[in-house]
């Protein structure tokens, strides 16, 4: 509050000071060749330090007082114009020239609190405007940031709750997504929900000074969406977008897999030696192979061994994946449609959008679509003192699904020759079902024919998102505008599953419930009928900001202040229930017995019936206080700072635990303003540096004990609760810190041939909550807490080169980014594979968060094919040993597991109307482990790595391969030990050509109507493939699994 | 200045909205607590699927069954590693689970206790109730590590060797201190003294700790210290609130499972731990135990079902499933009573005991009243029909870990299985599993 009250007495000694002699003096200022309205413009009394600057809207009022009759309007980048008063003017209307230095474009540092402008801020963002923004084709808003970002990259290995990383990873184990900001507030519904056509553009914040306003939700970085709204003074505007895109197949093949002959071999070769004995005789009768089926069939005298053995060799020319990629694969089709209308009368303008996605998926029947619809509205009231906007923005969001791919074993046959389908294993044994058929008619038919399930699935979900935006600014002086701005989100989901009765998941499970008395009398305990699944999800949300903000001369310079305060209230819930016996035709189901134990037909255990009911609620509660204020010290100097509270219900945190506060400053020096400043090759050069703390809040982690409640009719006493632990307590929690430093040089040539930027940054991360490997003896096995530091220091660097600037113009933008993240504590000590098994982060002091690690390798033995570790310096085969002697220290260390260097290069060459640009991205100085052959899935009769058939058979095979042989029996350690081991690791390094695209505008025909000359065409072809990698491996080192497949998107884009 | 003042008043009037009546109070998610109320702590105790677990390890040790060549192959590396005495279990990435399942037993029960303490509640009942459900627990869970990981109480007891990480507090990043054999055992014969005094008779459901079920545990803890006396005394004064027993007669063979989930002789709810091991055809009862069975005897056919090459399977789990019971039921105290009542003199109680328990397990009215002239002979008796009746209920390792103690019921172990084998002779060597080298490592023990 005390900020409030210094606001306000500011306030009142300005009012006073400011006597009846002076004249308001009202107008906006414009520049560019699109006449846009320019924040941020310094507006002086000539002769006097009192001025103001213009604001968000580009739009100034400056109390001038009688005796002074010019105005000197200046901003950087544009000739200083002076304006002569008259004394009748109501409104001025400002024109700025461009200088010849030409800066590109004016960029503003949207915040989601204020816009400031590029030559203001002295932290550190990037702006993607409208064009990159469309550069690329996709369904999803954040793809867009791909490559384009300096110092942000898509993570392509680790965990998928991390898919963005802004200047390396800010924690260990608690949340490490960035802050997603859309039209001012954090966004509460899915991504997928922004239509990036709707898009104005984003922006970046990646510094302490430019993130800290969003404090304890910044240390991850925070994207910050603009969507489109009409401009002041613009005329009507219609504007229509389409585009397809076609994905490629995917590729079926890429995964190496060892040769389905090899496999078969295999599996004769375990099922003679009786391994699959107890899959035969087991009392759950799962389903074998068909060739374990053959061969039993062989062993138990129902056909001769040469009949098996034909057909083993049958199967060896089956693949499943044909079929697949015949009846279950096309390519992905994605079509995109928006239309927009946008225009301004003098005190109002409006905005209304409409997109249409419509997404067929690359399995047959599935696919998705989405709606929006976006209507926003600004007005001036009150001769302009007072601003209203409004916005609406709708929505809905579909997604069905009516197949999915059918476990199947790798030469299953789905369709027979004419295509006709054909009978699978699925879950139970072909044997088991057969005399099950053949002893008990009465039951549904159990087998499993996978083409005639083929779209016969009803799963839907639709979303509703609906955000309501209201804002309200009343400028109470000149200097001094107050703010409100209310946000009301809302969404709803719907999803249903309905699996028909004639679903083989239906019939199983009504077959399983199915009882006989001693008549043969059947009793089925769930009714014949479909399997419906609803699940209902309600979220809203209320988010309500009030700010001031002040823009007035002191002195030589200006302050530019705000403060304010943010609440938030979210809340879902979410329920779901199972119906049987479900008729979708007459709306109508059948209650089943949820509690009553039944004998399992197939195994005659006891269970009930899989009925589930589900609520879910989750509240989120935020509060926070913010002041942030600039003082910019004639054209040269700036000096910023920023404070924030942030409160939130963090559960099981003392209150007095509950807030954190953070704060930054920072500076900014252009010293090419300064007079003695001569270099005329770079006509523009500034300096900048800030420094101060993020935070991160993470929900999951308490400090209390935590434990989940679960009712399950299911349990032993049916419907009896119990409440499993899920956070052990730890009293010692706090918050993460992440304190970082940013120093920047910006430049820009004559002409703007030649601009860009270089910013050094230095990030600590302090009491970083991360899991120790605690002993099991403790109850637990991981503990989470405040247990490291981390510093990281790294680099961004970016260029934009005008090559060629007439005729055929070619500009190249270029960004690399370094960063070298180092633990610099870690508390505990954690057993070696963990280092080794790269599913979580376990730090260690003075190396990158994501290592990669590997068991010292020896090769293979040239006896037997074994491989060996070390133990003392000496090859050793005793692989418990290995491990067991294993320490973090003695494991070889390859490298980091993320890039350290990234980048792109972005070439645009422009000709009469065409355009064609192509992005080259890189990353550098990782590692990764390739899987290999696991022979303990092998035993266990799994389809395995195509390392297998490279595997050591006989002495002198050591020389072309590194594969082991296989054991004689399962060997658990030797296994872990190989799979583990530094024989596996690569480096990850890579050129790629990621994408291209050419573009054709009319405007250039002079033949064409003018309302057809602003058709742009263009096609966009993305994932185009490798240009150079370092690993001699087969694959593509960030996509080790499946191939990034190729898309090729064409459309248009019509502005009248 | 009105215009201030409104604009002031607005804000103050959100900021008194949401800083009062509790804004931040609210509760994250609608499942989650912080355990406070005697109901919360209940639930806590009600985690069956944790707490009533005992590891499958104590069953591989044991003879109930014969090791096959087909049996062998179907095992993962430490179930072999187990089945053949190997001393180690261990998985070479990760927790061994058949050491911590215990240890998370004894966490919940720390943590128990501790919220009782510090909840100054006024229901004493309840907080006695809760309090000596934590305590049976924690015995439960020292005792069943002590029988894998320690040697034979009898063996053990003079050594001071500190083997067993031993924590009394729910703390984490506490270490543990390493406890001897007869540390450990003291701990849960005080624990379960305790237990004793502040449970209730019986519970509302057979899953929760009991009186009678802590004196039934604690009577199988007196058997494993060779204290026959407290034997007799607390397996009597099970007997004494629950001796109900199922007349087998009644029970149908053709049903798959013929016996209930929660029957009337089952005091206290426990399954073994289940791998896809317990599904096996090739799972086979000892041999040379089924040939005991008299045809009379309806044990024989309600414990196994002859599987597709006429060999038996067990199925006669009191869980009434597929899972291994290994809770305590009257069964086992009647079999305990009966031993501890002639090893310490009382041969007609004992004998008597045993008549009762076997007239109920015989075909109807075809039961003929067993005697014995002295107490080698009773005993042999009981300690035949005690390995018949708790076939793969986890007891026999304890069983075998005591009886070698006794030269005349020493046993050497004997397992062949195609390329594996392993031999174990418990009258000559103390056998226990290595405590998890990642435990060590971890507590800073190496």
């Amino acid at each position: 509050m005390k900020i409030f009250i210094v606001m306000l007495l500011t306030l009142c000694c300005q009012m006073t000071l400011l006597g009846q002699s002076t004249r308001i003096i009202e107008g906006q200022v414009k520049a560019g060749p699109d006449q846009e309205l320019i924040p941020g413009v310094s507006v002086l009394i000539k002769g006097t330090a009192i001025g103001t600057v213009s604001d968000s809207e580009g739009k100034f009022r400056i109390n001038v007082p009688q005796e002074y009759s010019q105005l000197v309007i200046s901003f950087l980048g544009f000739k200083t114009k002076e304006i002569e008063l008259t004394g009748s003017e109501s409104f001025l209307d400002i024109s700025l020239e461009t200088l010849d230095m030409d800066l590109d474009e004016v960029q503003v540092m949207a915040t989601g609190y204020q816009e400031i402008p590029r030559e203001r801020a002295n932290g550190s963002f990037v702006t993607l405007d409208r064009d990159l923004v469309n550069r690329r084709i996709s369904t999803n808003i954040l793809d867009r940031l791909e490559d384009v970002t300096p110092g942000l990259i898509f993570n392509r290995v680790g965990s998928a709750t991390e898919p963005i990383s802004i200047r390396g990873r800010s924690t260990i184990n608690a949340n490490a997504q960035p802050l997603i900001v859309v039209d001012n507030f954090p966004y509460d519904g899915p991504i997928e929900n922004i239509n990036p056509n709707d898009v104005e553009s984003i922006t970046v914040l990646k510094d302490a000074s430019a993130a800290s306003i969003w404090g304890a939700r910044a240390g991850n970085g925070v994207i910050v969406i603009t969507t489109k709204r009409a401009k002041e003074g613009q005329n009507l505007r219609v504007s229509f977008n389409a585009n397809t895109t076609v994905t490629e197949l995917p590729d079926l093949y890429y995964d190496p897999k060892m040769s389905i002959a090899s496999f078969i071999d295999l599996e004769r070769e375990l099922f003679d030696r009786g391994l699959f004995n107890s899959s035969i005789n087991s009392n759950n009768k799962p389903r074998v192979s068909p060739s374990v089926e053959a061969l039993l069939k062989a062993r138990n005298g129902q056909i001769t061994r040469a009949e098996a053995e034909s057909l083993l060799e049958q199967y060896k020319q089956q693949d499943v994946r044909r079929d697949l990629l015949n009846y279950y694969y096309r390519p992905a089709v994605n079509q995109q449609y928006s239309l927009s209308l946008s225009g301004s009368s003098p005190n109002h303008r409006h905005n209304l959008a409409i997109g249409y996605d419509r997404n067929q998926s690359q399995v047959v029947g599935n696919g998705n679509s989405r709606f929006s619809l976006t209507k926003n509205d600004d007005w001036n009231l009150l001769n302009g003192k007072l601003e209203l906007g409004t916005g609406i923005y709708w929505v809905q969001g579909n997604s069905s699904s009516s197949t999915e791919l059918p476990p199947s074993f790798i030469y299953d046959q789905l369709a027979g020759p004419n295509g006709e389908p054909l009978t699978i294993t699925r879950t139970y044994s072909e044997r088991y079902i057969s005399s099950i058929s053949n002893q008990r008619p009465e039951l549904l038919d159990w087998t499993f024919v996978p083409l005639n399930e083929i779209g016969m699935l009803d799963d839907r979900s639709k979303s509703s998102d609906l955000r309501l935006n209201a804002n309200l600014g009343y400028r109470i002086i000149p200097s001094l505008k107050a703010e409100v701005k209310y946000q009301y989100w809302t969404n709803n989901s719907q999803t249903k599953n309905h699996s028909p009765k004639e679903s083989f998941f239906v019939r199983d499970l009504i077959n399983q419930f199915s009882e006989f008395d001693a008549e043969g009398n059947i009793t089925r305990h769930i009714p014949i009928g479909g399997i419906l699944d609803l699940q209902n999800g309600r979220g809203e949300s209320h988010s309500l900001r009030g700010m001031l903000s002040y823009n007035e001369s002191i002195g030589k310079g200006t302050l530019n202040a705000i403060a304010g305060f943010e609440g938030k209230m979210l809340s879902s819930t979410s329920d779901g229930m199972r119906y049987f016996g479900y008729d979708d035709e007459l709306g109508i189901s059948v209650p089943v017995d949820p509690l009553t134990r039944f004998r399992r037909l197939h195994n005659n255990s006891l269970g009930s019936i899989p009925a589930s009911q589900t609520h879910s609620g989750i509240a989120d509660r935020f509060i926070s206080y913010f002041i942030n204020a600039s003082y910019q010290l004639d054209t040269r100097f700036n000096f910023s700072a920023s404070a924030r509270k942030d409160q939130s219900n963090l559960f099981g945190v003392n209150a007095n635990q509950r807030g954190v506060p953070l704060w930054s400053i920072g500076g900014g020096y252009t010293l090419s303003e300064e007079k003695w400043y001569k270099f005329e090759a770079i006509p523009y050069l500034r300096v900048r540096l800030t420094y101060g703390y993020n935070g991160n809040v993470d929900k999951s982690t308490s400090a209390f004990t935590t434990a989940r409640y679960f009712v399950s009719a299911s349990s032993i006493i049916p419907n009896l609760p119990s409440a499993a632990i899920i956070n052990p307590p730890n009293p010692n929690l706090s918050w993460e810190k992440i304190q970082i430093t940013n120093l920047a040089l910006d430049f820009g040539s004559k002409n703007s041939r030649v601009s860009g930027s270089l910013e050094f940054y230095q990030k600590n991360g302090e009491d970083l909550i991360g899991d120790i490997e605690v002993p099991s003896s403790t109850g637990v096995y991981n503990f989470r807490g405040n247990f490291a530091n981390t510093s990281t220091f790294g680099y961004d660097f970016n260029l934009s080169t005008q090559n060629i600037d007439r005729g055929f113009p070619w500009k190249t933008d270029f960004f690399w980014s370094y960063v070298r993240e180092k633990v610099t504590r870690y508390d505990f000590t954690t057993a070696p594979s963990n280092y080794i098994n790269s599913g979580g982060v376990f730090p260690f002091v003075g190396r990158p968060l994501f290592g990669v690690y590997g068991y010292e390798w020896a090769g293979l033995n040239p006896e037997n094919g074994n491989p060996l570790g070390i133990i003392d310096g000496q090859p050793s085969e005793d692989y418990r040993e290995i491990l067991n002697s294993a320490t973090p220290e003695s494991l070889q260390y390859a490298g980091p597991g993320r890039p350290v260097h990234f980048g792109s290069i972005r070439n645009t060459f422009s000709w009469k109307g065409l355009e064609l640009s192509a992005n080259i991205s890189f990353r550098m100085g990782y590692f990764y482990r390739r899987t290999s052959v696991n022979y303990n899935s092998i035993y266990q009769g799994a389809f395995d790595h195509a390392d297998y058939d490279q595997r050591w058979r006989e002495p002198g095979d050591e020389l072309i391969t590194q594969v082991p042989s296989m054991p004689s029996a399962q060997n658990a350690f030797r296994n872990t030990f190989y799979l583990g081991s530094a024989g596996l690791i690569g480096r990850g390094d890579h050129i790629r050509l990621q994408d291209i695209r050419l573009a054709y505008s009319f405007s250039g025909l002079n033949g064409l109507p003018q309302s057809l000359r602003n058709i742009q065409a263009y096609v966009y072809a993305n994932n185009i493939g490798l240009l150079w990698k370092a690993t001699e491996d087969a694959f593509d080192p960030d996509f080790r699994t499946s191939r990034p497949l190729r898309s090729i998107a064409m459309g248009i884009n019509w502005n009248f | 200045m009105t215009n201030i003042k409104h604009t002031s008043y607005l804000i103050l009037s959100f900021w008194i909205t949401v800083g009062c009546n509790g804004f931040l109070e609210e509760k994250p998610s609608k499942s989650l607590v912080v355990p406070e109320s005697l109901e919360d702590i209940q639930a806590l105790m009600d985690v069956n699927t944790n707490h009533n677990v005992e590891s499958f390890v104590l069953f591989l040790q044991s003879d109930d069954f014969d090791l096959s060549e087909n049996l062998v192959n179907e095992m993962n590396e430490w179930q072999r590693n187990a089945t053949l005495w190997k001393g180690d279990i261990e998985n070479p990435s990760g927790v061994t689970l058949e050491f911590s399942m215990y240890y998370e037993k004894i966490f919940y029960a720390h943590l128990v206790m501790e919220l009782l303490e510090e909840g100054g509640f006024s229901d004493q009942q309840r907080v006695n109730d809760l309090k000596g459900q934590a305590l049976f627990y924690r015995a439960f869970g020292y005792f069943s590590l002590a029988q894998l990981y320690l040697p034979p109480y009898l063996s053990g007891k003079d050594s001071d060797e500190k083997i067993l990480p031993y924590r009394t507090v729910s703390q984490i990043d506490l270490k543990a201190t390493l406890a001897t054999t007869a540390e450990i055992y003291s701990s849960i014969v005080s624990d379960l003294e305790q237990a004793i005094n502040l449970l209730p008779e019986q519970a509302l459901y057979p899953t929760r700790p009991s009186r009678v079920a802590a004196l039934g545990m604690l009577s199988r803890v007196n058997l494993a210290m060779g204290d026959f006396e407290e034997a007799r005394l607390n397996s009597e004064s099970a007997l004494q609130i629950k001796s109900d027993l199922m007349n087998y007669s009644l029970l149908d063979s053709a049903d798959f499972y013929p016996f209930e989930l929660l029957n009337e002789e089952v005091i206290f709810h426990g399954v073994q731990s289940s791998y896809s091991l317990i599904f096996s055809t090739d799972l086979l009862v000892s041999n040379e135990l089924y040939a005991s069975y008299d045809s009379l005897d309806l044990r024989k056919q309600l414990y196994f079902i002859p599987n597709a090459e006429g060999e038996p399977n067990f199925r006669g789990s009191y869980s009434g499933g597929f899972e291994f019971f290994s809770g305590i039921a009257v069964d086992e105290i009647l079999l305990t009573a009966a031993e501890a009542n002639v090893r310490t003199g009382n041969i007609t109680k004992g004998m008597e005991h045993l008549n009762r328990l076997l007239s109920s397990r015989w075909k109807e009215g075809l039961y003929v009243e067993r005697g014995a002239d002295n107490l080698q002979e009773a005993l042999s008796l009981i300690l035949e029909e005690r390995r018949k009746s708790l076939v793969f209920r986890a007891t026999r390792w304890m069983d075998l870990q005591r009886l070698n103690q006794e030269p005349e019921f020493a046993k050497e172990l004997v397992r062949e299985a195609g390329e594996f084998s392993g031999s174990l002779d418990l009258s000559k060597e103390a056998y226990a599993l290595k405590v998890p080298s990642r435990e060590l490592q971890l507590e800073g023990i190496d």
